[in-house]
């Protein structure tokens, strides 16, 4: 029906993929490294050592995720929940905070005797990554008709049948694409990792940091990170390819309902559960900005006056990166839903930015683009363009499950009723395409807001950005300025909040 | 189907334009200081410099010492600013062996301890400040226990102080690396012995500096168990200035026999175009009033001998008279070895 779009989009996701993260990758490589890189990624028992921690952590946290993110995503997305939007607004703002704030916000929550294992790291990576769970499988799980369910109660199944063969097989491609990202997300994780397992854990993206900046050993580095990129890779395409498959059953939005009988209690619970993890953490930091040696203090916030200009340059980096995020995740899954079969190759790509460890991005772009005229190093918005190419992965995720799940006929009626394929898909696809573009709008501002570290290596001409500025008033040896560090991390939370509460707004 | 031929020329132009922006080329009076994110002058700074020069000063941050030297050693000669601020002691003969420096011998360095000046004797880049990474503790636990605290090394593994240490890794940390290697420096080849008697007197060894002092560490704002820490000979002075409310002992203290001197360095960036503004600025940064604006905003030691210290420093930072300084050489030439060898020894 569209198939003309793909040949109009495909080079915004592709040209942006392959200038700013394929061709980098490339140059690194070609310098670092010879073909005996796959020897050198596991050549010592250290490293398979942390490999192995690498992938069964992913996993375990992975598997954790979803435990506790489903019956959260069930709860707002199947019922008129008070407080249910606003709830998944909170649940997005971990993603917001850099990872020595959550650190350090769990650090301070967790008994002493959890700190330094591995427990505390699966917790931390379930509480950064419901949000993913809740705004990939949300809208799909919302648009499941409820006729079905009944119709098939009807016939006599009772609710454990229904769930097994009508739900969870209308779930499953968007589950498996959640469970995709928030896999990967964790198999790459960094500063989680780093601040709650201890310093004895390393994942593959801390050992790569580790020896292309401090141990001076580039070439083990850019092995890891080429052997990162087939592991993920082949995680994220065999997970898509069964999500493809199993997405071809046509649904359509319908309102949520009020949950009524004991089913009020259960979505109250979950609700109210939900509501307390995702705040709790963030309270801890509020009371840790107004604590200054065990008593009340405003002294911290007195002391932020200095931070507009973080605020402001965060903003302005989020005003880029989100919109330029949106616009190729839309080309790319235009390309792969409405484009024949090969067009799929647009919608791997986009999601090559999460396989890339990217801290050696940061390193490509400095050796690949270095010459003049394409001298990219500290240009005011190579840093804005690196944010959206590391949210294009995750806006691809959302748009996609429910982009191929609305029913071709809608097009083709409108279409025959003389609709132009512009207007047509303006008139029908968008609107039903509303909230997956509002939560891909909103993790896009989040994950720009958040950002802090590999993009760093590119260089800011700018001041700093607020991420930059807490980290740096953490390693003060000063209660005030740690006070400063936490009333600022309370108002990247609210600015990020509002960020993401107007990114979802807009679009409803 | 015009509509939307129209919206897409719209997009494509977008990064047409972003591109052309890119290419446009920096103004003649500026220069640019390549630093790491904990550069953090006082913000009128360099108006006595831009007056003196007609030069405007831009800062690039580009993440941490080790990001900065890292990313500028993948590119030597063909830099993306004219200063580079901050390499210290571990990364300067990596950053000089990449070959990212410019020989320039400042008249400043007149003015500095010569033993300082001749920590680089090609001149590739000036000593900028200083710093003492040392042991620090809880006086009140101490004091109200009636036990004495540490003073050396060698009083950190005595079983009498067990369990009671905790330092930030030498792996993800700039001061847990310079605590390694003044370890390695004062035991020569018996560090490893150390290290082990270390692990079995209950070392715990936390991420970063952040976690080990404000959340492990007694005496400070995370009120954690343990009462020795690594940190810097700065950090009781800074306990008193930002006391609120206003204090008059600080309330930790430092063993000055465990001080391990940490040196930054800037240099002129080789290939820069206009290397005579750039060795200007290296001798501003040496000079007086950028010296003297060090203490308070970074918390290092200036390295020109006549600045005036503020009281503050002068009555509460230690200032261990033989501080451990470390062969830049011989960590560069080590390092890695170092680093894995204490890997495997304590973390495994």
């Amino acid at each position: 029906m569209y198939s003309r779009a793909p040949r109009l989009l495909w080079w915004l996701p592709t040209g942006a993929v392959t200038l700013f993260c394929i061709v980098p990758f490339i140059a690194l490589a070609h310098r670092a490294i010879g073909p005996d890189w796959p020897a050198r990624a596991v050549g010592t028992a250290a490293l398979r050592q942390v490999w192995w921690f690498t992938t069964w952590q992913a996993a375990a946290s992975t598997a954790l995720t979803l435990a506790l993110a489903l019956p959260v995503t069930w709860a707002v997305a199947r019922h008129r929940v008070p407080g249910g939007r606003a709830l998944t607004a909170g649940l997005t703002v971990p993603f917001l905070l850099p990872s020595v704030v959550v650190g350090a916000a769990f650090l301070a929550l967790l008994p002493r005797t959890m700190h330094g294992t591995a427990p505390a790291i699966l917790l931390a990576h379930a509480w950064f990554n419901l949000a993913v769970v809740v705004r990939v499988v949300g809208p799909r799980w919302s648009s499941i008709d409820p006729a079905l369910g009944e119709a098939a109660a009807t016939l006599g199944a009772r609710p454990a049948t229904v769930a097994r063969t009508v739900t969870a097989p209308l779930l499953a491609p968007a589950v498996a694409s959640a469970s995709a990202v928030v896999f990967v997300l964790c198999f790459t994780s960094y500063g989680v990792v780093r601040l709650l397992g201890g310093a004895a854990r390393a994942t593959v993206e801390s050992e790569i940091v580790l020896r292309a900046v401090l141990l001076d050993d580039l070439p083990t580095a850019v092995a890891l990170a080429a052997a990162q990129f087939a592991v993920v890779g082949t995680a994220v395409f065999w997970w898509t390819a069964r999500g493809t498959r199993a997405a071809t059953r046509p649904v359509e939005r319908v309102a949520p309902r009020h949950a009524r009988g004991p089913r009020v209690v259960a979505v109250l619970a979950i609700v109210t559960a939900a509501w307390l993890v995702a705040t709790l953490p963030l309270v801890a930091i509020a009371i840790r900005s107004v604590r200054i040696n065990g008593r009340f203090s405003l002294a911290g916030w007195r002391a932020i006056d200095g931070a507009t200009g973080a605020i402001g340059a965060s903003l302005a980096n989020a005003a880029v990166a989100a919109p330029l995020a949106v616009a190729m995740g839309l080309a790319a899954a235009a390309c792969a839903c409405y484009g024949s079969r090969r067009w799929r190759a647009v919608e791997a790509l986009a999601l090559v930015p999460v396989a890339i460890s990217s801290v050696t991005i940061g390193l490509g772009i400095l050796v690949a683009w270095s010459s003049p005229p394409f001298d990219l190093r500290a240009t005011p918005w190579i840093v804005p363009v690196a944010h959206s190419l590391v949210a294009l992965p995750i806006v691809v995720r959302t748009l996609v499950p429910v982009m191929r799940a609305i029913p071709a006929r809608l097009a083709e009626a409108a279409a025959t009723l003389g609709a132009a394929p512009w207007h047509s898909w303006r008139t029908v696809h968008l609107p039903l395409l509303a909230r997956p573009l509002a939560a891909a709008s909103a993790l896009s501002v989040a994950v720009s807001i958040g950002e802090f570290g590999a993009t760093s290596l590119l260089g800011r001409r700018s001041g700093e950005t607020l991420p930059v500025l807490i980290q740096r008033s953490l390693s003060r040896p000063v209660d005030v300025v740690q006070a400063r560090a936490w009333a600022l991390a309370t108002l990247l939370v609210a600015v990020g909040a509002a960020a993401v509460a107007v990114a979802d707004w807009r679009r409803r | 189907m015009r509509t939307i031929s129209v919206r897409s020329i719209a997009v494509l132009a977008i990064p047409l334009v972003l591109l052309a922006g890119a290419c446009g080329s920096t103004d003649a009076g500026t220069i640019t200081i390549l630093a790491h994110d904990s550069f953090t002058p006082s913000d009128d700074i360099f108006d006595a410099f831009t007056v003196r020069t007609g030069l405007r000063v831009e800062v690039i941050r580009a993440g941490d010492a080790g990001q900065v030297v890292t990313a500028a050693g993948l590119t030597p000669g063909n830099p993306v600013g004219d200063v580079l601020w901050g390499a210290d002691t571990t990364l300067l003969s990596r950053a000089i062996d990449d070959g990212i420096f410019e020989p320039y011998e400042s008249p400043n360095l007149a003015t500095m301890d010569p033993a300082l000046a001749a920590t680089v004797p090609g001149h590739e880049a000036t000593p900028v400040d200083t710093g003492e990474v040392c042991i620090n503790y809880d006086i009140g636990w101490f004091a109200s226990r009636g036990i004495d605290p540490p003073a050396t090394f060698d009083d950190l593994a005595d079983p009498r102080l067990r369990d009671l240490l905790v330092v930030p890794s030498p792996l993800t940390s700039s001061p847990g690396l310079a605590f390694l290697l003044g370890t390695i420096a004062e035991f020569g080849d018996g560090w490893e012995t150390y290290w082990q008697r270390l692990r079995d007197n209950g070392v715990l060894v936390v991420d970063g500096w952040t976690e080990a002092y404000t959340v492990e560490f007694s005496g400070s704002s995370g009120a954690g168990p343990r009462p020795i820490v690594v940190s810097y000979a700065t950090s009781p002075p800074a306990e008193v200035l930002f006391a609120d409310p206003p204090v008059d002992e600080a309330p930790t203290a430092v063993a000055t026999a465990t001080c391990t001197q940490q040196v930054e360095y800037a240099g002129v960036l080789r290939g820069t175009n206009q290397p005579a503004e750039a060795r200007l600025l290296i001798d501003y940064l040496t000079g007086p009033e950028f010296q003297a604006d060090l203490p308070l905003t970074q918390f290092v030691h200036p390295v020109r001998r006549t600045v005036v210290l503020p009281d503050v420093f002068v009555r509460w930072a230690a200032r261990p008279t033989n501080p451990i300084r470390l062969d830049p050489v011989a960590v560069s030439a080590n390092r890695r070895v170092w680093l894995e060898r204490w890997t495997d020894l304590v973390l495994r």
